[in-house]
């Protein structure tokens, strides 16, 4: 297989988790289920494949930049880390699901949320705990002055 | 702008206090786990931020073919954006390992492989977790 | 505990409106729940068998002549069947010695040894090198030995259930079939071990022939044109499944079947593996000698 045809097959293994995240109020079980497990899951395999076939033969390493880059010159190499990039996206992008209707944050907050993590990772990691603590500030302060108006009446 | 190989070898050193602090976890479950999903991957992200523009510069290369994410990692600012961003993933889920272990009572020394093949290999330790929280709760799915 | 509360679902099994698929899912609870770790190591050596099987797909590397992950996935096929049926035999073993220490560390040794023989078969196709048969260098060499002692580890659990099981008289089994069952996990254990070792005191697992993977039978992959040692290690290795399904068969076709007639098949696939033995070690390919 070539890896053009991995790459177009990769592609819509992690959109439709993508999509399963985004009506996550729906179907919120088989959203996690499959943007959790079933789409990382497969992409991982895939991944573990390339590496087993390729990796031996690789030049290049973890040790310096310009060996990661290296790496990347081979395309069998760079598919791989693309599939690394894939699966964990769409790993981080389902646990913001999660941990969002843990906290009953609004999906409507968390779906600009959802595409900034599927194409600039740690951002939209981050901007979502930003929303969290803040959002949970809020209702704190709400809660704290409810509370302080109940005492003194 | 500091030399890439710089940043480079700060950001691994870095990331490295943050995996070490989740292979002892259990001596300060509630700090490491601060540390390996909040502290460490918020610095990332703004190191990233400062970077990222670089994927905005680029007349030729994308998302949309292998050759064109080739491209991409062509360019050592944006090899570097991409290498932050495996980083800070890998060890967010290596933490988010960490928490579930304690949640279904698996012992530390059980996931220390996956969270090690998590460090190197990302996805092939993620499916290590999974095997291994399978054996432990006969669960191929967690709660939602 | 929760084990013990599946085997009490045992009634279930028989309740005539279980669907099929119900009665899949009943066996295999508590197939799991005589044997956790093996039906784990069983559950988990089939899901790595989906990225060997995706390397196969994308390597071009060759072993033999042939795709360099053939060979980690027959691994896979075959230990896999293997453990599989320890995990059902398990069930025959009365429980109080499943939980006993020793038998606990005993699993433990066999899972090592496999876990072992995967790590190796598969870590040598991955890198593009032989497995058995390598001792290019020394710690090629050192791996090849230890896994020698591995494989005699993991066979001898087909012999210590075998013992297991033909002391409990407790079985619920028909008498010939649990004669068949520890019979012939004994005897596997036997064959395997003879036709095994006489093959690693070989250089080669191939008599003759053009020493590739090339010219094979088309599923088993032995040579057509030579020898191949590996068809007698197949044979001793699966007397323990040929056996009680004979058993099986005969009983649906006799009224009785005798411990006799038992003895009687297992002398005759004995004798049978060690023909093929014999044939390999004269250059023949597997039958050759009889059809061809």
């Amino acid at each position: 297989m070539s890896m053009q045809t991995l790459f177009a097959i990769s592609s819509p293994i992690a959109m439709l988790g993508w999509i399963a995240l985004l009506i996550a109020p729906i179907i919120p079980k088989w959203a996690n289920r499959i943007a959790t497990y079933i789409s990382p899951g497969l992409l991982s395999l895939a991944y573990m494949s390339l590496i087993l076939a390729f990796w031996s033969g690789a030049e290049g390493g973890f040790d310096t930049l310009a060996n990661v880059q290296l790496l990347f010159t081979q395309s069998e190499i760079a598919m791989a880390g693309w599939l690394h990039y894939l699966a964990f996206d769409l790993f981080v992008g389902a646990w913001i699901v999660r941990e969002a209707r843990a906290a009953a944050i609004s999906h409507w907050f968390t779906i600009p949320i959802l595409p900034l993590t599927l194409l600039f990772g740690p951002i939209g990691y981050v901007l979502f705990l930003v929303l969290k603590t803040s959002l949970s500030l809020r209702r704190n302060q709400k809660f704290l002055s409810k509370s302080s108006q109940s005492a003194a009446a | 702008m500091m030399d890439m190989e710089t940043v480079f070898t700060f950001a691994n050193a870095f990331v490295l206090a943050g995996w070490l602090a989740l292979l002892l976890a259990p001596r300060a479950p509630k700090l490491a786990d601060r540390i390996a999903s909040v502290v460490i991957p918020l610095l990332l992200a703004i190191a990233y931020l400062v970077l990222a523009p670089v994927f905005f510069t680029f007349t030729e290369g994308g998302f949309d073919s292998l050759a064109n994410v080739m491209i991409l990692f062509d360019n050592p600012r944006a090899v570097m954006a991409g290498w932050l961003h495996y980083l800070a993933f890998d060890l967010f889920i290596g933490a988010w390992q960490v928490r579930q272990a304690r949640e279904h009572n698996i012992r530390h020394l059980v996931i220390i492989p996956s969270l090690i093949l998590t460090l190197l290999l990302g996805p092939v330790g993620l499916l290590a977790f999974f095997m291994t929280r399978f054996v432990y709760t006969k669960r191929l799915f967690n709660k939602v | 505990m929760t084990n013990v509360v599946i085997v009490m679902n045992n009634d279930m099994s028989t309740n005539r409106t279980s669907s099929f698929i119900q009665r899949i899912k009943i066996f295999i609870k508590e197939a799991y729940a005589d044997a956790p770790a093996l039906s784990a190591l069983t559950i988990i050596m089939l899901l790595l068998m989906v990225p060997k099987l995706g390397a196969m797909l994308l390597d071009t590397r060759l072993h033999n002549g042939v795709n360099i992950w053939v060979k980690p996935v027959k691994f896979d096929v075959a230990l896999v069947v293997y453990t599989a049926t320890l995990v059902i035999f398990a069930r025959w073993i009365p429980q109080q010695t499943r939980t006993k220490t020793w038998f606990k560390y005993f699993t433990a040794a066999v899972i090592i040894s496999i876990v072992y023989e995967q790590i190796w078969i598969g870590g040598a196709a991955a890198f593009g090198t032989s497995s058995h048969f390598n001792v290019a260098t020394p710690l090629m060499g050192i791996a090849y030995t230890i896994a020698g002692f591995g494989a005699v580890t993991l066979t001898s659990g087909a012999l210590v259930f075998g013992i297991l099981i033909a002391r409990n008289k407790r079985t619920g089994l028909t008498d010939p079939l649990h004669f068949a069952i520890w019979l012939s996990s004994i005897l596997m254990f036997v064959l395997t071990v003879i036709t095994a070792s006489y093959m690693s005191s070989q250089l080669s697992h191939f008599v003759g022939g053009n020493l590739l993977d090339t010219e094979s039978h088309a599923i088993m992959g032995w040579a057509k044109d030579g020898g191949d040692l590996r068809v007698a290690h197949f044979f001793a290795s699966h007397i323990f499944h040929v056996l009680p399904i004979l058993v099986i068969a005969a009983s649906h076709v006799f009224k009785t079947v005798s411990r006799n007639m038992v003895i009687a098949m297992a002398v005759l696939y004995s004798i049978f593996t060690f023909y093929t033995l014999w044939e390999a070690t004269q250059g023949l390919p597997f039958l050759a000698g009889i059809i061809g």
